[in-house]
C-alpha cells in the first residue's frame, strides 16, 4: 500500500511539474521572432516528443551520472515524467491560447495593454477553460505511466506489486488487485474531470 | 468615372489627428490610397462610403492596428507613422503605439468585451492595470460611467448576458474609462438588431455634445445628418468628397457620393459585409 501512496505522489508532483513547464514552453513558442526563445523550446518539444518515455527516464537515471549529475530514483522519476507531459501539455496550451479570437487581442491592444498583460488578464484565463478537458486526459495518463517508473527501481504500486509477487507466487490476486486500484483512482479522477469542466463552463 | 483625392483638411493650427497621404495595400488589394485628413479637437467626423471603400482600415490605422505602408500619421504630437529619409515608413516601437492608443478609444463592430470578465472589470481592466489607477477609485469612476450609459445595475454582469445594445454601450464605457482624448468607431451599429441601434446612438450623440472628438465609421446616415460636424465620403481607398452633412446630403458634389447615398437611402441599411 505504500507502493499506492507513492504512485499518487509521483503523479502529483509531475503534473504540477509538468503544468508549469508547459505552459513555459508554450509562451515561449508564441512569436517565432523571438528566436532566442522559440527555438530551444521547439528542440525540447521535438525531442521529446521523438523519443520514448522510457528511453529518456533510462537516460536521467543511467546516464546523467556520467557527467556528474545523480539523482535519486523518485526525483529522477517525477523529472522524467514532468518534461515529457510537459512537452506533450506545451501543445495543448498552445492550442488553447491560439482558440482565442484575435478580436480579444485586438481589443485589449486599443486599451494599450503590453503583450505580458494580455495573456495574464485576457488571453490565459480564456485559454485555461479550454485546455481543461485535454489536461484531464493527460492527468489520467500520467497516473497510468507512472508504472514505467518502476523500471528505475522505484517502489511504486506495479514494483512492488512484482517483488510480493515473485515472493508469494499469488499472480492472479495480486495483479488482479494492482488493475483494480489503477482503476478506482483514475475512473473517478476522469469523472472530476468532466465535472470540472462543465462547472467552468456555467461561469463563462 | 474620375476618382479624384479630396483632401480633408481643416487648417486649423493644431489637429488632434493628423493623417497626410497614407496609402496601405493588403496583398496586390490597394486599400487605402493617398489619404489625408484632419480631426481637429472637438469635432465629429462621420466617415461613410460602400464597403470596402476603405473606411475600417483607416480607423485602424490610427489606432496602430494597421500599420501603413506610405505616409505620416500623427497623433496628439506623437509620430505614429513617418517616412523615413528613402521614403519608406518607419515601423513606430511598442512604446509609441502604446502613447497613441492611450489617446485614442476604440469601439469595434462586435463589441469584442472579454467575456470572462463581468462588466464592470471590462471596464475597470484599463485603468487598473494600464493606467495604475487605484482599484477603489477605479471602480467608483467606471460606476459614476455606468450609470450614464443606464447599466449601472449590470455590473456584476457577465457580457453573455447583456443585448448586443448593452454590450455595445459597456465596450464604449470600457474605452471611455481610458479618459481618452479622441474615440474612434468602427460601424459599431451594424452588428445590432434594429431596435437596439438607438440605444447605442444616444450614448454617442451624448458623448458628442459632451464635446468629445469622434471619427465615426457608420452607415446611420441621420446620425450623420444630426450630429457629424464633417461628413468624409470615402470610394475605393480614397476620400471623394467632404462637407458639413447639410451641404453634403442635399447636394452632393460627387457622383459617386450620389449614387452611394441614394442606394443607403432608399434601401435602407446597406447589406453590410464585414471588410
Amino acid at each position: 500500500m505504500r507502493g499506492t501512496a507513492l504512485t499518487i505522489f509521483l503523479t502529483v508532483a509531475s503534473f504540477a511539474f509538468a503544468l508549469v513547464l508547459g505552459l513555459l514552453l508554450a509562451l515561449a513558442r508564441l512569436d517565432r521572432r523571438r528566436w532566442y526563445l522559440y527555438q530551444p523550446a521547439q528542440a525540447v518539444v521535438e525531442l521529446v516528443r521523438g523519443t520514448p518515455l522510457l528511453v529518456q527516464l533510462f537516460y536521467l537515471y543511467f546516464v546523467l551520472p556520467f557527467v556528474g549529475i545523480t539523482m535519486n530514483p523518485i526525483l529522477t522519476g517525477v523529472l522524467g515524467l514532468g518534461i515529457n507531459y510537459g512537452a506533450y501539455m506545451s501543445e495543448v496550451y498552445r492550442a488553447g491560447i491560439e482558440a482565442i479570437d484575435r478580436s480579444q487581442w485586438e481589443a485589449a491592444h486599443a486599451l494599450a495593454m503590453p503583450t505580458p498583460l494580455i495573456l495574464r488578464i485576457v488571453v490565459l484565463p480564456q485559454a485555461f477553460r479550454i485546455v481543461i478537458p485535454p489536461l484531464g486526459n493527460y492527468l489520467v495518463s500520467l497516473f497510468k505511466d507512472t508504472a514505467i517508473v518502476a523500471t528505475i527501481s522505484i517502489r511504486e504500486l506495479l514494483f512492488s506489486a512484482r517483488l510480493l509477487a515473485a515472493e508469494t507466487f499469488q499472480y492472479f490476486a495480486i495483479f488482479t488487485t494492482v488493475l483494480v486500484i489503477y482503476f478506482a483512482i483514475s475512473y473517478p479522477a476522469s469523472r472530476g474531470v468532466v465535472w470540472l469542466e462543465r462547472r467552468m463552463r456555467i461561469g463563462a | 468615372m474620375t476618382t479624384s483625392t479630396v483632401d480633408a483638411r481643416t487648417g486649423s493650427a493644431s489637429p488632434l489627428i493628423v493623417v497626410r497621404d497614407v496609402w496601405k495595400r493588403f496583398g496586390t488589394l490597394e486599400v487605402l490610397r493617398g489619404v489625408t485628413l484632419d480631426v481637429d479637437p472637438g469635432e465629429v467626423v462621420v466617415v461613410v462610403g460602400p464597403s470596402g471603400s476603405g473606411k475600417t482600415t483607416l480607423l485602424r490605422a490610427l489606432n496602430a492596428l494597421e500599420m501603413v505602408d506610405r505616409g505620416t500619421i500623427t497623433i496628439e504630437g506623437i509620430r505614429l507613422a513617418t517616412s523615413g529619409t528613402d521614403g519608406r515608413p518607419r515601423w513606430p516601437d511598442e512604446r509609441t503605439i502604446r502613447a497613441v492608443r492611450l489617446e485614442v478609444g476604440m469601439v469595434f463592430q462586435r463589441f469584442n468585451l472579454f467575456p470572462h470578465m463581468t462588466v464592470l472589470d471590462n471596464v475597470t481592466a484599463g485603468p487598473i492595470h494600464v493606467r495604475g489607477l487605484d482599484p477603489a477609485e477605479a471602480r467608483a469612476r467606471a460606476t459614476a460611467l455606468l450609470r450614464r450609459i443606464g447599466l449601472a445595475d449590470k455590473a456584476a454582469a457577465h457580457p453573455h448576458q447583456l443585448s448586443g445594445g448593452q454590450q455595445q454601450r459597456v465596450a464604449i464605457a470600457r474605452a471611455l474609462a481610458m479618459q481618452p482624448k479622441a474615440m474612434l468607431f468602427d460601424e459599431v451599429t451594424s452588428a445590432l438588431d434594429p431596435e437596439l441601434v438607438g440605444e447605442v446612438l444616444k450614448v454617442m450623440r451624448q458623448l458628442a455634445q459632451d464635446g468629445m472628438t469622434m471619427i465615426v465609421v457608420t452607415h446611420e446616415m441621420q446620425f450623420a445628418r444630426e450630429v457629424a460636424d464633417r461628413v468624409i465620403v470615402m470610394d475605393q481607398g480614397r476620400i471623394i468628397e467632404v462637407g458639413a452633412p447639410r451641404v453634403l446630403f442635399r447636394a452632393p458634389a460627387h457622383p459617386r457620393t450620389a449614387e452611394f447615398l441614394q442606394r443607403v437611402l432608399v434601401e435602407g441599411r446597406e447589406p453590410e459585409p464585414t471588410a
